[in-house]
């Protein structure tokens, strides 16, 4: 199955004219994790709203292709159904949505009528006691008066729900203390180890490599000014930790210009 | 009762009410008159020139049938089942509840309760001063052949919702609800308002909630999407009362519904939910008017609407708080939501304070969908269009939530949730 996997190629994308991505390639094949590092405003969030399909941000070249069907051009529902999952930076508020509802009607979307209602209150109840969370949590508005770590484990309810084929966490760690952060690490291990999970791929969009002791990926990769343009083993996040960027922004100068 | 002879009725005119007070032999002839000259006088000489289609002093009431002698109907219970009091073009019926009974709860209509002849509703009608009558409630007072009079003892307390109907099939007969909940009471009553193609459905709603007594009123509008429903209602709240307005206007051409609760006695408590949907060239108006005339006094109102496909709308909210009336508090929140680009909402909260000490609030606001909100729920594998349906059904549930039965917000949901269809979001 030569095709599978999150292919990125060659993918170029602007906000409100400003080119931000510049050509970005990368590849995440099933079950494996990949982490993108970056300082400030070198386009990682841009890449995950081109992905999925946020109507802000315009795709001028390039292709994204999930299992061999191209996703540059799809409704960002059908891109979801596809199996690609986005766990947003800052969620949105949904006043009046109850958490419940808005699981329901999402798994109901893109796994149609795939769980009886108390296979999937199971899974939703599982879940909940992976990520620490109250089960009053599933009463409340969606997103509505979180505190940031609260967002974030609804972030990753929803990616254990969804259970997609790859799923793209932007800074999904920023903002966490360390028991948040802990718990955001054994959901995604959960959903892992999970026969639903064991072949989604990730894509960690992340800061710093905090996370990364919670979730070992496969490859890591730089992206400075819209590129990628370094890539490495797990190393290279240790190495970014000791050295900050600036030492890596020195060896890929030329690549910069 | 009427004579079967007598032709119909035909306008609402001095002439008519004349013929009805006539043929209802009715003992209250003086009130009728002196209500209907109050109508007169409330009725404006000639329409506002601002008038956008939404204007009621364009209505014609000389076209209307007030009633029918010639053709006296007994409604039946049968097709509406679980009411306790159903009004049909006029003429009541009466589905008698033992435990409604056995408690001393009149659950009845004006008729029955005048062949009684125990004089609570007459005392009653009699507290109401005709001064005080909105232009629509002064000709429901004129012109009513019979109405729902519910009358809760001191003490009683009703677990049960009391479900009455008011139904315009082929009259215009106006509609009247009177609730009496006495000293300790408890009550909680489902208004179903509805009306057929061209029905043109005045009514009113009194409520007196005696002293520390606690009365809700659910009102579930949805006629006929070519009716015309024109709405008064009155609440008077003694100290420790508590009036719970919840509010859903969902039907008829144009619908407009005037509250007035007035919070009388010392530590007296209204709240008011309302939610609207305005579709299609419709027009809805929900106008709450909360008056703090005493010291303590506290009110909340709530109200949600959303207009789509050239549906409008208004809610002019306004909180009075009088000027022995310290200590009270009060808040207005009215939010509306534009669900294509030419639908039209109005909301105009305001404050009338003319007391120190008191804590007071209003906002409003007018939008559109988030597109940051559609994305997330997009992203989630949603549609457009369902995602559109979510959000908006979300808009409405802080008011939603409001409403005191558990099967009515089942049913609302969903009735708004059809409503929010492609066809009507278009």
């Amino acid at each position: 199955m030569a095709d599978r996997g999150l292919k990125i190629s060659n993918l170029q994308a602007s906000v409100g004219g400003q080119e931000i991505l510049r050509g970005i390639e990368l590849v995440v094949r099933p079950g494996e994790v990949h982490a993108l590092m970056g300082p400030n405003g070198s386009g990682k969030s841009t890449l995950a709203f081109a992905m999925t399909g946020h109507p802000r941000y315009d795709v001028t070249a390039g292709s994204v292709q999930l299992d061999g069907d191209e996703l540059i051009g799809l409704a960002p529902e059908k891109r979801a159904k596809l199996g690609l999952f986005l766990s947003f930076q800052y969620p949105a508020v949904i006043p009046g949505v109850s958490v419940a509802n808005f699981l329901r009607t999402a798994r109901q979307a893109v796994h149609p009528d795939d769980l009886t209602p108390s296979k999937f209150r199971q899974l939703v109840f599982t879940q909940i006691e992976t990520l620490g969370m109250d089960p009053s949590f599933l009463g409340r508005y969606v997103n509505d008066g979180f505190s940031g770590g609260e967002k974030k484990r609804l972030e990753m309810l929803q990616l254990a729900i969804l259970a997609p084929k790859y799923a793209v966490l932007d800074e999904t760690d920023s903002g966490l203390d360390v028991d948040s952060l802990s718990a955001v690490g054994e959901s995604v291990n959960a959903l892992r180890a999970s026969d639903e999970g064991k072949e989604t791929g990730f894509l960690i969009i992340t800061h710093y490599p905090r996370i990364l002791a919670h979730i070992t990926p496969d490859r890591v990769h730089v992206m400075m000014e819209g590129r990628i343009v370094t890539s490495g083993g797990p190393d290279l996040a240790h190495r970014i930790e000791r050295e900050g960027y600036d030492t890596i922004r020195g060896e890929v100068a030329g690549a910069l210009t | 009762m009427p004579s079967l002879s007598t032709p119909a009725l035909t306008g609402f005119t001095r002439e008519n009410l004349e013929t009805l007070i006539a043929n209802l032999a009715a003992p209250d002839s003086a009130v009728r008159r002196a209500a209907f000259a109050r109508f007169e006088s409330l009725t404006p000489t000639k329409p506002a020139s601002s008038a956008r289609g939404n204007e009621t002093s364009t209505i014609t009431l000389d076209g209307l049938r007030p009633f029918d002698f010639s053709a006296v109907r007994t409604p039946a219970l049968s097709d509406i089942p679980d009411a306790h009091v159903v009004i049909i073009d006029g003429v009541g019926k009466v589905r008698v509840d033992p435990v409604l009974a056995r408690l001393g709860v009149h659950a009845t209509s004006f008729r029955s309760a005048c062949a009684a002849d125990d004089g609570a509703l007459q005392t009653i009608l009699a507290s109401l001063p005709i001064e005080a009558d909105t232009r629509w409630g002064s000709l429901v007072r004129a012109f009513a052949t019979d109405g729902v009079f519910i009358d809760v003892p001191q003490g009683v307390r009703v677990e049960v919702p009391i479900t009455i109907v008011h139904s315009a099939r082929e009259l215009d007969a106006p509609a009247w609800t009177l609730v009496r909940a006495g000293a300790g009471a408890r009550v909680s009553v489902i208004e179903r308002i509805n009306a057929t193609a061209e029905r043109t459905f005045i009514g009113r709603c009194d409520v007196i909630a005696e002293l520390g007594s606690h009365v809700s009123i659910t009102v579930l509008q949805d006629a006929d999407p070519h009716a015309t429903v024109l709405w008064s209602r009155n609440s008077h709240c003694a100290s420790e009362a508590v009036i719970e307005w919840a509010i859903a206007q969902l039907g008829a051409r144009m619908a407009t519904d005037t509250l007035v609760a007035d919070l009388n006695g010392e530590g007296a408590r209204a709240t008011v939910a309302a939610v609207f949907f305005s579709t299609k060239g419709r027009f809805i108006d929900f106008s709450p008017r909360i008056r703090h005339l005493v010291p303590k006094t506290t009110s909340e109102t709530v109200v949600k609407s959303a207009a789509s496909a050239g549906g409008r709308g208004r809610s002019v909210g306004d909180i009075v708080i009088a000027a022995a009336a310290h200590g009270s508090q009060a808040s207005l929140r009215a939010d509306a939501l534009l669900l294509s680009a030419d639908a039209h909402l109005d909301c105009v909260p305001a404050l009338e304070i003319a007391a120190n000490d008191v804590s007071a609030f209003h906002g409003a606001t007018v939008g559109t969908l988030d597109d940051e909100e559609l994305f997330y729920a997009q992203s989630r594998g949603i549609p457009r269009d369902e995602a559109e349906r979510l959000i908006a059904l979300g808009f409405f549930e802080p008011a939603l939530a409001r409403f005191p039965d558990d099967a009515v917000r089942k049913e609302l949901r969903e009735r708004l949730a059809s409503l929010l269809t492609s066809e009507n979001v278009a």
